[in-house]
């Protein structure tokens, strides 16, 4: 450092390490060193290790042991006069300690941290609080990057403390100095200004002169003036730690590697004359010297004059281009401002920056931001122009959220559940259902006939639900199209359905529950039971009874129907083990007690009524203490030998419903678990109007032989089975068009509910063996139904040539069965569903097989002018993908056809009639999509249809009881 | 023997521990305890009139509670639906068994002080054993069908009532379970000195004397009003009568065989007198209403004045 040659020389060296002994040459190089000499001794020369007697290592007070002073105690200070805790008298572990063991390596070392308080990172996350605190609430809360934008950084400690010191910003630190320091502090800072200055290219010797002018001010100013000393960075040493030479530096690969394209053809960069190159490795023999491989430094870097001169003095060694020496600063004649030092005014002008000002904001404007555009606005929009998808596609181009765009694209809506597949119609229904069920004029039943259809909650309440959620946004488009188009066209078919509907209640899940399987009649029995309980009859059993029961049996039967209807329940098992049902109303002040409630029980209470206590009223039970209980008592266990706790003989063969039903209510839904033991729903009673199928109950027969199918079970039935009523299904076709009126009850009813729910939930479980009759079955009613589909919008459309076409089907489906294997769109649904609507399109093409579908030209007499667009995109469409998608849906589809054929089985008969409802009620909920892509629409169809089935299957039957 | 009644009030004690869910004696009957709405169980010198001490750590209102037999520990349930074990003289909560899943309606120690059983409105009766330190029951009485309202327990029976209107004796000697059907649900049952008879108490105003063995019914005492409420009855001392609270806020006493109203013994409110104990030894009545507890003795008794 040349720098500090005027300043005091002690001052400007920094000693580091020890200096090395002087090694005297005089002396002999070993000297017998004894062992006594050989004790360690601390750094002042004290012995650290004491003899143990004498107290071992670092003895003493101090280290006091051996000293003149020698040990050194305390004095004892009575506890009584004084508080030992005090901190005067109070012995702590420093007193035992002298200031080795306070160093670096004792066992207390002490030395100046920062406190914690003060550490950065204290700091820091002290900042980060208090924009959390600052934040919070605000839209930036938890936005760890703008939390400099948000709070200042606070100043460090270091330079809060030298402040109070005086110190200011710009300073350099320790005693003011005078002005011949300050000098050189103010060249320094030229200095340092100077070497800044890379841009511009000052002329040789301009601010020379401006260097003496300075140096010619500072002589006015007083000699008792101090000033602050320069501000200079501390030079860190670093050690060299390394072997190689001094100035050694490793090949920085950054440097030698050019990342950039190395211009082979142009001149090298530095002129040879002007270099001075580094020459940290060889060059091969071979190789030309590249210069431009290693760092090149310059030799303009160095100082090369040796001119003593003040100002120069400062600058040690480096000269920095605008700090050559040489003429005045000349100022143009025309420039009023200053100069700075080692500045010169450029000739060039510089060219004035374009800036653009803010925009105008608009005398009104406010700086409120308002959303115009929410999806209730569009769906009122929807509304007032329901079905009519190009006009609205073109009014919201702009606008459009996702249900929109899935709307116009073709896609199916998100559904949230089930229920948003049900259609408007048949939810009001459900609604009205459960309004009934829950209308409170039950009287003491109220109780039981509100367990005694402990599905019901599961069924209805998460419709009602599902209705507040999900009608919002996306359904309120479908909405209006529904009754708009159920006005319009609906008026033949809304006749027709309108008491059906009307007519059938809905009886909750409580189907599947078939706790007497096994007792067809006695099954039969439960359920109209129930229903009959539900209505809110209190003696809902003696309307159910047959009379060539016996008293007793009555009774008995009577007892086992109360506790199904009361002990199934969907409460979790544990909790439900731990309530009994209440036995009196609460809300009444007279207990009414239910006129008979089994035999034995009534034996009882008459016994007890008449106070005729005694035999009737005791009972006696054989009752096991606990070993360790009759220990305590100081009893002799009585049954020293078993290892029975409380009572043996509970008789549970009393709750015959839990003979054969599994309870594992955590694990499994109420709905599966209702599957199971439901193998066939036989229908409580006839529908007063219609007259029962005959075949009907042998069928349920035959299914009852195994009772305790899975549901699984059902979806794998051999197709010998389902072969036989399929048949008279298909031939029974034809009628499907002449008579959709007569009886419509029936037909549902004789649907399998459950099944069918399951199969629209969980759409595609494969099932080993299909038939391929089914498939073609399955495929004629695609066909009959599809047509229906073309005239959603126009139903005034004839559709007599089809149905014709399937009619003639039956007789010709043997044939067509390789063909008709293949599709059956019901499988497609989900693929569909997450399909792009492309695909879709293609299907529909290829469901045109069998009826053919009127020619896209056809006049149609619509009243819509969304169904031209509907029909166009199904024309658009190729042929590719039909054999794809039907080898892919295959499997899927193969239960689905078992299902709707089992249905069959039971419906057989009247299935035409089932056909055209629901040919109808595709109808109507088609118009009501009708901004719909075909497939998807066909795709919802038959799931609501299905759900439609289930539930309306359950309305029939509590119907058909009340 | 001459009709004698604790028909005298001695003192009236405002136990300012929120109502007064019940009022016992302890064994030697020198001291009692009356268990509070405001979750404590407070140990009194009822002839004297001072509260010696209050047990704390219950969660929520106490129901029920009894002394030991060697008067140190305080067995206690409530309707935070856990027993506790007071430790009489520290007054610290020895244990604390959960495990019922409703309100404890009852609580009592067996003779010997080694169990506590506990009735609860979940329809069980649990017993747990004060010896060990597990906190699980050792046995569990589930055949009520319904809230178990009362308990008691001899040297070897454990009679349980319960709404279900039924009274359950578990003879452990024999290793028997008697169920007697009384019809409405049974707010209290007790065993007369003899160990012979049963007195219940029934919803619907009124109180039986089962035979024990038999299930026959001895009497019935009649004319106090006992609808709603869990209400105590008791017997005297020398088994001569019947004691009863009332919702009318009025104490009856029957004769035991004669059944009929001997006495009347009036409160000052008109609320029911839903807990009462007669001392083991003396004529010496404690009957619990609302906030209050009564001390009644003999008339020949000196009044205390405080």
């Amino acid at each position: 450092m040349a720098a500090s040659m005027d300043s005091d020389e002690e001052d400007s060296f920094v000693s580091l390490g020890n200096a090395l002994e002087q090694i005297n040459e005089d002396e002999s190089r070993k000297k017998l060193v004894f062992a006594q000499e050989q004790a360690a001794k601390d750094s002042r020369g004290r012995p650290r290790f004491h003899g143990a007697f004498t107290g071992g290592f670092s003895a003493g007070h101090f280290n006091s042991v051996g000293s003149k002073e020698g040990f050194r105690p305390s004095t004892f200070v009575s506890s009584r006069i004084k508080n030992p805790e005090d901190e005067d008298h109070a012995q702590r572990p420093e007193d035992f300690m002298d200031e080795e063991d306070f160093g670096e390596y004792g066992i207390a070392p002490r030395k100046l941290v920062t406190a914690g308080k003060f550490g950065s990172q204290e700091r820091r996350k002290r900042q980060l609080d208090e924009v959390n605190v600052m934040t919070s609430g605000t839209l930036f809360s938890g936005e760890p990057a703008l939390t400099d934008l948000i709070t200042p950084e606070r100043l460090t400690i270091g330079i809060r403390l030298l402040r109070k010191l005086g110190w200011k910003e710009g300073q350099g630190l320790g005693p003011r100095e005078r002005r011949q320091k300050k000098r050189t502090v103010r060249s320094k800072h030229v200095f340092r200004i100077a070497n800044k200055t890379y841009g511009c290219a000052p002329p040789l010797g301009s601010s020379a002169g401006q260097d003496s002018g300075s140096g010619e001010s500072e002589n006015e100013f007083p000699e008792d003036v101090t000033f602050a000393p320069k501000d200079t960075t501390s030079i860190s040493f670093v050690a060299k730690d390394n072997e190689h030479g001094l100035g050694y530096r490793g090949l920085d690969p950054r440097v030698a590697l050019p990342s950039t394209h190395i211009n082979l053809s142009g001149p090298p960069r530095t002129s040879k004359t002007g270099g001075m190159r580094g020459h940290a490795f060889g060059v091969g023999a071979l190789e030309e010297e590249d210069e431009d491989i290693y760092a090149t430094d310059h030799l303009s870097n160095y100082d090369i004059t040796m001119d003593i001169d003040e100002g120069k003095e400062d600058l040690f060694g480096w000269t920095a281009p605008g700090r050559s020496k040489g003429g005045k600063q000349t100022t143009p004649v025309g420039y009023l401002g200053k100069v700075l030092e080692g500045f010169t005014l450029s000739t060039k002008k510089l060219k004035a920056k374009r800036g653009f000002g803010p925009p105008n904001i608009p005398k009104d404007f406010r700086p409120i931001h308002k959303f115009q555009q929410t999806s209730q606005s569009i769906n009122e929009h929807l509304r007032q122009a329901p079905p009519a998808l190009q006009g609205q596609s073109d009014r919201q181009k702009t606008k459009m959220d996702a249900v929109t765009r899935a709307l116009t694209l073709g896609e199916s809506p998100l559904t949230g559940s089930v229920f948003d597949l049900i259609s408007t119609k048949d939810r009001a229904k459900m609604d009205t259902m459960k309004s009934t069920t829950q209308c409170p004029d039950r009287g003491t039943t109220s109780t039981s006939s509100d367990v005694a259809h402990p599905n019901q909650g599961l069924t209805n309440n998460p419709s009602s639900i599902s209705f507040q959620s999900h009608t919002g946004p996306q359904k309120s488009p479908q909405n209006d199209p529904v009754r708009s188009s159920q006005n319009e066209a609906g008026s033949a078919e809304g006749s027709l359905t309108d008491p059906a509907s009307s007519h059938q209640p809905f009886q909750g899940g409580n189907i599947g529950f078939k706790p007497f399987a096994r007792d067809l009649a006695k099954q039969e029995r439960y359920d109209k039971y129930l229903a009959i309980k539900k209505l809110g009859k209190p003696d809902a059993y003696e309307e159910v009874t047959s009379g060539h029961m016996t008293e007793w049996d009555r009774g008995r039967e009577k007892e086992e129907f109360i506790r199904a209807s009361k002990l199934y329940k969907p409460l979790p098992g544990m909790m439900a083990s731990r309530f009994t049902t209440a036995k009196y109303d609460d809300s009444t002040d007279t207990v009414d007690v239910p006129r008979d409630e089994g035999r034995e029980k009534t034996d009882q209470m008459k016994a007890a009524e008449m106070k005729m206590y005694g035999q009737l009223t005791h009972d006696e039970f054989e009752w096991h203490p606990h070993k360790l209980l009759s220990w305590r008592f100081n009893v002799p266990n009585p049954y020293s030998g078993s290892s029975i706790v409380g009572l043996p003989t509970v008789k549970r063969d009393k709750y015959s419903v839990f003979t054969f039903l599994n309870f594992s209510n955590e694990s499994e839904s109420p709905t599966s678990q209702d599957m199971k033991a439901l193998p066939a729903p036989p229908p409580p009673t006839e529908p007063p109007t219609g007259s029962k199928p005959v075949t009907f109950d042998i069928k349920n027969r035959s299914k009852m032989t195994a009772p305790l199918k899975s549901i699984f079970s059902d979806l794998v039935d051999t197709p010998s089975t389902s072969q036989k009523p399929a048949t008279p299904d298909i031939q029974d076709t034809p009628d499907t068009q002449e008579s959709p009126t007569s009886t419509t009850q029936n037909i549902e009813q004789t649907e399998k509910p459950a099944l069918d729910l399951f199969g629209a939930i969980f759409g595609n479980t494969d099932s080993e063996d299909s038939s391929e009759e089914e498939e073609e079955e399955e495929e004629e009613e695609v066909k009959q139904t599809k047509p229906s589909h073309s005239e959603l919008a126009s139903p005034s459309l004839p559709t007599v040539p089809k149905t014709d076409k399937v009619s003639s089907k039956p007789t010709t489906h043997v044939e067509d069965s390789a063909e008709s294997i293949a599709e059956s769109p019901e499988d497609i649904e989900l693929q569909e569903r997450l399909a792009p609507p492309q695909q879709a399109t293609a299907r529909d093409e290829d469901e045109q097989y069998g009826p053919a579908l009127p020619p896209p030209g056809a006049p149609r007499p619509s009243s819509m002018s969304t169904t031209s667009a509907y029909v166009d995109l199904n024309l658009t469409s190729s042929h590719k993908h039909r054999h794809k998608d039907r080898h892919k849906d295959r499997h899927k589809d193969r239960h689905k056809h078992k299902k709707e054929k089992k249905a069959k089985h039971k419906k057989d008969k009247h299935k035409e009639k089932k056909k055209s409802k629901k040919q109808r009620s595709r109808q109507r909920s088609d118009s009501s999509h009708s901004d719909y892509d075909s497939s998807d629409m066909e795709d919802d169809q038959k799931l609501i249809q299905k759900l439609k089935a289930v539930k309306q299957k359950g309305l029939l039957r509590m119907s058909d009881i009340s | 023997m001459g009709e004698e009644f604790p028909e005298k009030l001695i003192s009236t004690v405002n136990c300012k521990q929120g109502a007064v869910r019940a009022v016992r004696f302890n064994v030697g009957g020198d001291y009692c305890l009356t268990c509070g709405s405001d979750k404590s169980v407070r140990l009194w010198n009822p002839h004297r009139g001072i509260a010696l001490k209050t047990y704390t750590g219950h969660g929520y209102e106490v129901l029920d509670a009894q002394s030991s037999g060697d008067n140190s520990q305080i067995c206690s349930g409530g309707m935070d639906k856990t027993v506790m074990l007071f430790d009489v003289a520290t007054g610290k909560a020895v244990r604390k068994y959960r495990g019922h899943a409703g309100t404890v309606n009852c609580v009592k120690f067996n003779e010997e002080s080694t169990l506590i059983l506990s009735g609860s409105i979940d329809s069980t009766v649990r017993i747990w054993d004060c010896r060990t330190k597990k906190m699980e029951p050792i046995q569990i009485l589930d055949e009520a069908k319904d809230g178990v309202t009362s308990l008691q327990v001899s040297d070897k029976e454990i009679l349980t009532g319960s709404t279900d209107g039924r009274i359950r004796r578990y003879d452990l000697r024999v290793g028997k379970l008697s169920v007697d059907f009384i019809g409405a649900p049974v707010t209290c049952v007790n065993f007369t000195r003899d160990s012979q008879c049963i007195l219940t108490s029934t919803l619907d105003s009124s109180i039986k004397l089962m035979d024990k063995d038999t299930g026959e019914m001895l009497a019935e005492y009649k004319g106090h009003k006992n609808n709603n409420y869990k209400l105590d009855s008791c017997l005297n001392v020398e088994d001569t009568h019947v004691l009863s609270g009332s919702e009318d806020g009025n104490v009856y006493i029957w004769g035991l065989v004669e059944a009929k109203v001997l006495k009347k013994l009036t409160h000052e409110s008109d609320k029911a007198i839903h807990s009462l104990a007669f001392h083991p030894e003396e004529k010496c009545l404690l009957t619990a209403s609302m906030d209050k507890m009564y001390v009644w003795k003999s008339k020949y008794a000196q009044s205390r004045d405080t």
